[in-house]
């Protein structure tokens, strides 16, 4: 195995992807991304970059199969553990979006509705970006549910950037413009 | 000052004792110089303090009974101290040097010297009716307790001349054997080194070495899986580092072999040659770290004695559909993180919608390495 993945740790999402030529790349997060993953999307509005930085104390390291996919989209992967908590080789293909754009954001509420209802306890990680650290809120959704509510205080028609992970769905990151509620 | 007198005797010389007392000393003088010029005095065998758990039968106190293993030690004088059979150590013996000493943890020297006994049993009676004389001495031992902070005196005990005769009785030299912790009046437990100082074991002087098999080895100890070093002289010849098997073999881990070509088992770190250039190469996603190319170290980067060169060339999806793509950001930062994001033109929509996300790039790291604040 020569491609080592950083993932969120509480839903496995695959966040940044290393290979080396010939093998040897390290797993440890500390090496792959240092004190965090700087990941940014870029505003509709004025082409700025929008930060959603992620603490390596939220990140978890693997060395995986080969994946090509990891570096064309690594959020449509996820890692997956043993039942002895480690990584297992082969990265799991996550769910595709059924829409382009599933994710509302108001200025009270980031929404998101699954396809479908949840069949048991599922972990979701959320980061809205703000004027200097993000805000981070994470929960599980319970089996039966379907949607993903995330009460937020945000000025209508400015724009941030958003990274919704749900364990099983691939990632989303966008960059959304705030509606009125 | 003359040299050695070896005694020579002739055809009708009436020996007396003296005569045959010199060859004896003749013979020991030359040992000891042996010993003492060819050899490092220390401990040769054995002599090692052994522990049992025991408990005082009237008070119930759990203590340590600390023995002296068998063994030998040759001194700095060149002369051997045999321990015949293992020793207990006598708590009266440490409380008569150190049983006034204030309570501590600390640990106590023990010593071990050689003294010369009589052996004991009758004098034989001289057949021209002269007294009866000793005709045997004992070269024998006596184990000592230091104080604290004795053991420095062995560090500073000089060797007899060159010249000297075999000192008889023998001068006192002190060889450490270890040190002894004591409570309450029993012993506790011992330790092999104290006050950065420790056992001293015997050695060997020599500008030359030479095997007579064609194979020279050395081990640390005589235990498998501990460091040991082969030079052969077989066909090929070669320098092996490697753990020693226990059946006489050396797994290596290390070797050089006669072309001087150099095979080793593990990584190789140090110093680079000035000059020389280490690469790494692979792909790496949006904000992860570049890693340096193996043997090159952050501090070296840092410090200037190594010089890197970082190229990366954003992957480009190909064109899908109707939609284009191109690279809005390709390269690393200070950190050598990468920073790239791949610029989307959806050509369904009028005017196109523009988007863009993280990309990832093909890099090239070099290391070359510094001719000033550097290697060799």
């Amino acid at each position: 195995m020569s491609l080592s993945v950083v993932y969120a740790a509480d839903t496995g999402h695959v966040l940044g992807a290393l290979e080396l030529t010939g093998g040897g790349t390290p797993a440890d997060v500390a090496a792959l991304v240092g004190p965090g993953l700087p990941l940014r999307v870029t505003a509709k509005l004025g082409g700025t970059a929008l930060n959603l930085p992620m603490a390596a104390r939220r990140l978890g390291a693997a060395a995986v199969d080969d994946e090509p996919g990891a570096f064309t989209d690594p959020l449509a992967f996820g890692v997956e553990l043993t039942a002895a908590g480690q990584p297992k080789p082969a990265l799991a293909q996550l769910s595709p979006w059924p829409v382009t754009d599933p994710v509302t954001l108001t200025t009270s509420t980031l929404s998101v509705t699954l396809p479908a209802p949840v069949t048991r306890g599922t972990p979701v990680l959320v980061l809205v970006s703000g004027d200097t650290e993000p805000s981070v809120t994470s929960g599980q959704l319970q089996a039966g549910q379907q949607e993903v509510g995330v009460q937020v205080r945000l000025r209508n028609g400015d724009e941030h950037g958003v990274l919704v992970l749900i364990a099983g769905q691939a990632g989303l990151l966008a960059a959304k413009v705030v509606a009125d509620a | 000052m003359t040299g050695p007198l070896r005694p020579a005797f002739g055809e009708g010389q009436v020996l007396a004792a003296a005569d045959l007392s010199a060859t004896v000393e003749h013979a020991r003088t030359a040992a000891a110089r042996h010993a003492r010029y060819l050899h490092e005095w220390g401990i040769v065998e054995g002599l090692a303090l052994v522990t049992a758990p025991r408990t005082d039968p009237l008070s119930g106190a759990r203590f340590t009974e600390v023995t002296v293993s068998a063994g030998l030690a040759v001194d700095g004088t060149g002369r051997e101290v045999v321990v015949p059979r293992p020793v207990v150590l006598r708590e009266a013996d440490f409380e008569a040097v150190n049983g006034a000493a204030p309570a501590t943890t600390d640990p106590y020297p023990v010593f071990l010297a050689a003294v010369d006994r009589d052996p004991g049993g009758p004098a034989r009676p001289d057949s021209c009716g002269a007294p009866a004389v000793r005709t045997r001495v004992e070269e024998s031992y006596q184990i000592l307790f230091g104080r604290l902070g004795d053991e420095r005196l062995v560090a500073g005990q000089q060797p007899p001349s060159v010249a000297a005769a075999s000192a008889d009785p023998p001068v006192r030299w002190l060889v450490l054997l270890g040190y002894v912790r004591w409570t309450d009046g029993h012993f506790t437990g011992v330790t092999k080194s104290a006050r950065r100082v420790g056992l001293r074991y015997a050695g060997v002087r020599a500008d030359v070495v030479a095997a007579q098999s064609g194979t020279l080895t050395l081990r640390t100890s005589a235990s498998e899986g501990k460091p040991a070093v082969v030079l052969s002289g077989e066909d090929p010849p070669s320098l092996v580092f490697g753990l020693y098997q226990g059946n006489g073999e050396v797994d290596p881990l290390l070797t050089v072999a006669a072309n001087g070509n150099l095979s080793i088992k593990g990584s190789f770190a140090g110093r680079m040659s000035v000059g020389s250039v280490l690469v790494t190469s692979g792909t790496a996603t949006d904000g992860m770290l570049l890693p340096l190319p193996a043997g090159v170290t952050a501090q070296e980067v840092a410090d200037g004695r190594a010089v890197l060169h970082v190229q990366v060339t954003p992957r480009i999806p190909p064109v899908t559909g109707m939609q284009l793509h191109s690279a809005a950001e390709a390269g690393v930062d200070a950190d050598r993180r990468v920073r790239c994001r791949i610029r989307t033109y959806d050509l369904q929509t009028a005017p196109p919608e523009i988007a863009e996300r993280p990309g990832a790039v093909d890099f090239l790291v070099l290391a070359a390495v510094a001719a000033t604040n550097g290697g060799d």
